[in-house]
C-alpha cells in the first residue's frame, strides 16, 4: 500500500513537472519572441486635420547589406509609423493591424504631444486613455512639441550620432535635467498631475529647429529663449528646453529654460543654475533646498521663500540677489496669473491639514493666484 | 529510503516554520489589501494596515488562548464542521493569490499570453510545494524571508533619494471613515492568519510547544510592523492622487514602470514580489489541505492537497469577473473567523472548567 502511494506520488510529480514545462512553452511562438517584435522607442500624438488623432510610433528598422549604400550592413535606422483614428485606442489598433510585427509599447522612452493637442480640452481624457493602455510604458519622458509631434519624433530618430537611440534619448534628457532646463516629468507623473488635488502637471517643452532663427537673445537672458527659436546651427534638429504648464486638463502656458531652472529649484531640486550677472557668466549652487513656509490661516494666503546660493564667479552680490529675487517673483507672478502651481507649494500646504476632505474644502486652487509671496535670497561666494 | 521517526524537536521546528510562513503571508496580505484593493487608502494606507492588524488581534488572542487552554488536547467537537466552514475561504484565497501572481506575470512578459496559461504553472508550483508537506512550506518561508527580504530592501534602498516624506501628508488620508473601511478590508484578508495557525495546531496538538504559542502573537506583530514600514516607505515613493486611487496603489505596473523608477530596481522587486505571492498562495492552499485532513482524517495529506487544489479552480472566474464578490468574501472571512475564534475559545473554557471539576472530584 505504501509502495503504491509512493509510486502514485512520483507519477503525480512527473505529470505536474511536464505541465509546468508545457504551459510556459505555449507562449513562445515565433512572432512573440522579443527580437521579432516592433518595439517602439517613441510615441507621438497629434490632432489630425480631420478632427481625430494621429498616433505615431518610432521604430528601429534593420537594413540589410546593399539596401542603403550609406549605411553599414545590419545597422539600424528609425522610422515613424502613423495611424489616424477617432481615438487613441483605435489608432493603436490600426497600427497593430498595419505593422507586420507585433507592436510593443513596453520600452517607450519618450511620449510626445503636439502643442495644438495639449491646448485642446480633450487632453485629459486622452492622457487617461493612454495611461490605461495595456503595457504602455509609463516612465517614458513626457514632451509637448511646439509643432507636430511626429516631426519631433522623426527628428529625434535621425541625429544621435554614434549612439543607440533608446539610450541616447534617456541620456540627453538626463543631461537637460542636470542643467535644470527641463522638468523631470515622466508620463506617469504627467497623468498623476491631471488627477492630483495638489497641483497641476508640467511637461518638457520641445521643438524641431528649422535653422532659420538668428535673432540674438537680450544680453544675459540667453536662458529665456524658447525651443525652436534658439539662434544656433548644428546636426541635431531637436531642442528640448523649457516647460509646458497645464491647468484644468489642458496646456495654458510655457516657461523658458531659465524659468524652468527656477521652477525646479522651487520644487525642491538642487541642481546648479547657469546664470548671468553684470555680463559675467556665473554658476549658482543651491546651498540647500528652498525653505517654504505657507501660512494657510492668513487671508490672503502667505507663501514665504528662503533661498540661499553659493556663487562661483565674480559679480556684485547685491545686484545678483536683487536679480534672483526679481526672477523668482516674476516667475511666480506669471504662474499666479495663469492659475497654475507647478512649484508643488500645494503639497507643502496640504501637510497642514489633517485629512484630504479638509484640504479639499480649503480650495487652494482659488487662493493661490492671490497669495502673497515673500522672497528672501541669500547669496555668498565660495570664499565667504 | 527509510524515514526517521519525527522527534518532538522536529515537530517544533515544523511548527516554527509554519508560523513563519503564516507571518509572511499575513504581512503580504496587509500590504496588498491596504494598497491594491482599497479605493480610499490615500496617504493613510500604512494606518489602515496597522489598524487592520489590530482588528485581527482579538481573533488571534482567542485562538491563542483556546490552544493554550487545551494544552495539547485536540478540540473534539470542532474540526469537521469548522474545517468545512473554513475550507471555501482558504480555497478562494489560494485561487485569488495565484491569479494575482499570474496577472503580475502577464504584465511583465513580452507576449500576450493568456492569463490562464500563466495561472496554471503558478498553481501547479504551489500544489507541488503543498503536497510535499509542512517542511516544504516552512522551507519556502525561510528561503523567501531571506531572498525576498534582501531583494525588496535593496530595491527600496536604491530609491531612498527619491523618497518624499511630504507625500505621506495629509496624515489621515481620506479621513477617519475611509480609514475604518480600509482597515476592515485589511483585517478581512489577514483574518486567515490566526485561522491557519489554529488549523495546523489541530493537526498535531501534541507538537504545539509553548514557544510556538508565543510566536503566534508575535507573528502578527511582526507582520503588522513589516507591512506598516513597507507602506510608509512606498508611500514616500508614489505621489498621492485620491481622485485616481487605483494608480496610487501598490501594483505591479506602478512598481515596474510608474513614476520614473530606475530599471535596475525592477528585477529584484519582481523576484521578491513573485516569491511573496507564491508563498501567500502556498499558505492558503496548505491551510485548505489541513481543513480536509481534519475533516477526513482517513485521507492522506497529499490526497487532501490535490483535492483542495481542484476546489480552488471554480473560484477563479469569481476573481476574474466579479471583483465585488471578492470584497464580500474578504468581509465574510473576517466575520466567520472572528465568530469561530469566539466559539472555540468558549468551548476551550468550558472544557477546562470541566477538567478542573473532574480533577477536584
Amino acid at each position: 500500500m505504501t509502495a503504491n502511494r509512493c509510486t502514485y506520488g512520483r507519477i503525480f510529480i512527473l505529470f505536474a513537472l511536464i505541465f509546468c514545462i508545457i504551459f510556459p512553452l505555449g507562449g513562445c511562438s515565433q512572432a512573440s519572441q522579443p527580437e521579432n517584435q516592433a518595439i517602439a522607442i517613441g510615441l507621438s500624438v497629434d490632432l489630425a486635420d480631420s478632427g481625430g488623432l494621429t498616433v505615431g510610433v518610432l521604430l528601429p528598422t534593420i537594413r540589410a547589406a546593399g539596401q542603403d549604400p550609406e549605411e553599414n550592413a545590419g545597422s539600424s535606422k528609425y522610422e515613424v509609423y502613423c495611424a489616424t483614428a477617432h481615438s487613441f485606442a483605435e489608432a493603436i489598433t490600426i497600427l497593430r493591424a498595419s505593422l507586420p510585427l507585433s507592436l510593443n509599447l513596453t520600452q517607450l522612452k519618450v511620449v510626445v504631444f503636439s502643442q495644438e493637442l495639449a491646448q485642446n480640452e480633450d487632453m485629459q481624457a486622452l492622457v487617461s486613455d493612454m495611461y490605461l493602455t495595456h503595457r504602455l510604458y509609463n516612465a517614458a519622458y513626457c514632451v509637448v512639441s511646439l509643432a507636430r509631434a511626429d516631426d519631433l519624433l522623426r527628428a529625434a530618430g535621425q541625429h544621435y550620432p554614434g549612439a543607440r537611440l533608446s539610450s541616447a534619448i534617456v541620456t540627453s534628457m538626463e543631461n537637460y535635467i542636470a542643467q535644470g532646463g527641463i522638468p523631470q516629468t515622466r508620463f506617469a507623473d504627467f497623468y498623476y498631475g491631471f488627477h492630483s488635488i495638489y497641483g497641476s502637471p508640467v511637461a518638457i517643452f520641445g521643438a524641431v529647429a528649422d535653422g532659420m532663427h538668428t535673432t540674438l537673445t537680450p544680453p544675459g537672458r540667453a536662458g529665456n529663449a524658447l525651443p525652436g527659436a534658439l539662434p544656433r546651427t548644428g546636426g541635431s534638429q531637436t531642442e528640448f528646453s523649457g516647460t509646458a504648464l497645464f491647468l484644468g486638463g489642458h496646456m495654458v502656458g510655457t516657461l523658458s529654460s531659465l524659468e524652468t531652472a527656477w521652477m525646479n529649484y522651487l520644487r525642491g531640486e538642487t541642481h546648479d543654475i547657469a546664470y548671468s550677472c553684470d555680463g559675467v557668466n556665473i554658476s549658482l549652487s543651491p546651498e540647500r533646498s528652498v525653505r517654504v513656509a505657507i501660512d494657510t490661516q492668513a487671508d490672503p494666503m502667505r507663501i514665504s521663500l528662503r533661498a540661499s546660493f553659493i556663487v562661483s564667479g565674480k559679480c556684485s552680490l547685491d545686484i545678483l540677489t536683487s536679480l534672483i529675487e526679481a526672477d523668482i517673483a516674476s516667475l511666480i507672478a506669471k504662474c499666479q496669473s495663469l492659475g497654475a502651481d507647478p512649484f508643488l507649494f500645494s503639497q507643502r500646504a496640504a501637510s497642514q491639514f489633517p485629512d484630504i476632505p479638509a484640504w479639499t474644502r480649503y480650495d487652494y486652487a482659488s487662493r493661490f493666484p492671490s497669495a502673497q509671496i515673500d522672497i528672501h535670497v541669500e547669496v555668498q561666494t565660495l570664499t565667504d | 529510503m527509510n524515514q526517521l521517526p519525527e522527534t518532538p524537536s522536529d515537530r517544533h521546528a515544523k511548527q516554527r516554520s509554519f508560523t513563519l510562513l503564516c507571518t509572511i503571508a499575513c504581512a503580504v496580505r496587509l500590504v496588498y489589501s491596504a494598497s491594491v484593493f482599497l479605493k480610499s487608502s490615500g496617504t493613510a494606507a500604512w494606518i489602515e494596515a496597522g489598524l487592520g492588524a489590530l482588528l485581527v488581534l482579538p481573533a488571534t488572542v482567542l485562538f491563542y488562548f483556546s490552544i493554550r487552554m487545551r494544552d495539547g488536547i485536540p478540540c473534539k467537537r470542532s474540526p469537521a464542521l469548522i474545517c468545512i466552514l473554513f475550507f471555501p475561504f482558504f480555497t478562494f484565497d489560494a485561487s485569488a493569490w495565484i491569479y494575482t501572481l499570474s496577472e503580475c506575470s502577464s504584465y511583465t512578459t513580452f507576449t500576450d499570453t493568456d492569463v490562464i496559461f500563466l495561472y496554471l504553472p503558478a498553481f501547479l508550483c504551489a500544489l507541488l510545494i503543498v503536497s510535499r508537506g509542512a517542511y516544504a512550506c516552512g522551507g519556502l518561508a525561510r528561503g523567501t524571508l531571506f531572498t525576498a527580504g534582501i531583494l525588496l530592501s535593496l530595491a527600496l534602498l536604491c530609491q531612498i533619494s527619491q523618497m518624499h516624506p511630504i507625500w505621506l501628508m495629509p496624515i489621515l488620508g481620506g479621513g477617519a471613515e475611509a480609514i475604518l473601511g480600509g482597515s476592515i478590508f485589511c483585517a478581512g484578508t489577514a483574518a486567515l492568519y490566526p485561522a491557519g495557525i489554529w488549523l495546523f495546531a489541530q493537526t498535531d496538538p501534541a507538537g504545539v510547544a509553548r514557544k510556538v504559542q508565543a510566536g503566534f502573537l508575535r507573528g502578527l506583530l511582526w507582520a503588522a510592523l513589516a507591512a506598516v514600514l513597507f507602506l510608509l516607505l512606498y508611500g514616500m515613493l508614489a505621489p498621492n492622487i485620491p481622485d485616481a486611487p487605483h494608480i496610487r496603489s501598490f501594483n505591479m505596473e506602478r512598481l515596474l514602470t510608474g513614476g520614473g523608477r530606475g530599471t535596475s530596481v525592477h528585477f529584484p522587486s519582481l523576484i521578491g514580489w513573485y516569491l511573496l505571492l507564491l508563498l501567500t498562495s502556498v499558505f492558503s492552499l496548505f491551510c485548505a489541505s489541513c481543513c480536509l485532513r481534519l475533516a477526513f482524517p482517513a485521507r492522506s495529506a497529499r490526497f487532501c492537497s490535490i483535492v483542495s487544489a481542484i476546489f480552488c479552480i471554480p473560484w477563479t472566474p469569481l476573481r476574474m469577473f466579479w471583483r465585488k464578490g471578492e470584497d464580500w468574501m474578504v468581509f465574510l472571512s473576517l466575520i466567520i473567523v472572528s465568530a469561530i475564534s469566539a466559539y472555540i475559545w468558549i468551548c476551550a473554557l468550558i472544557a477546562k472548567r470541566r477538567k478542573k471539576q473532574n480533577d477536584s472530584q
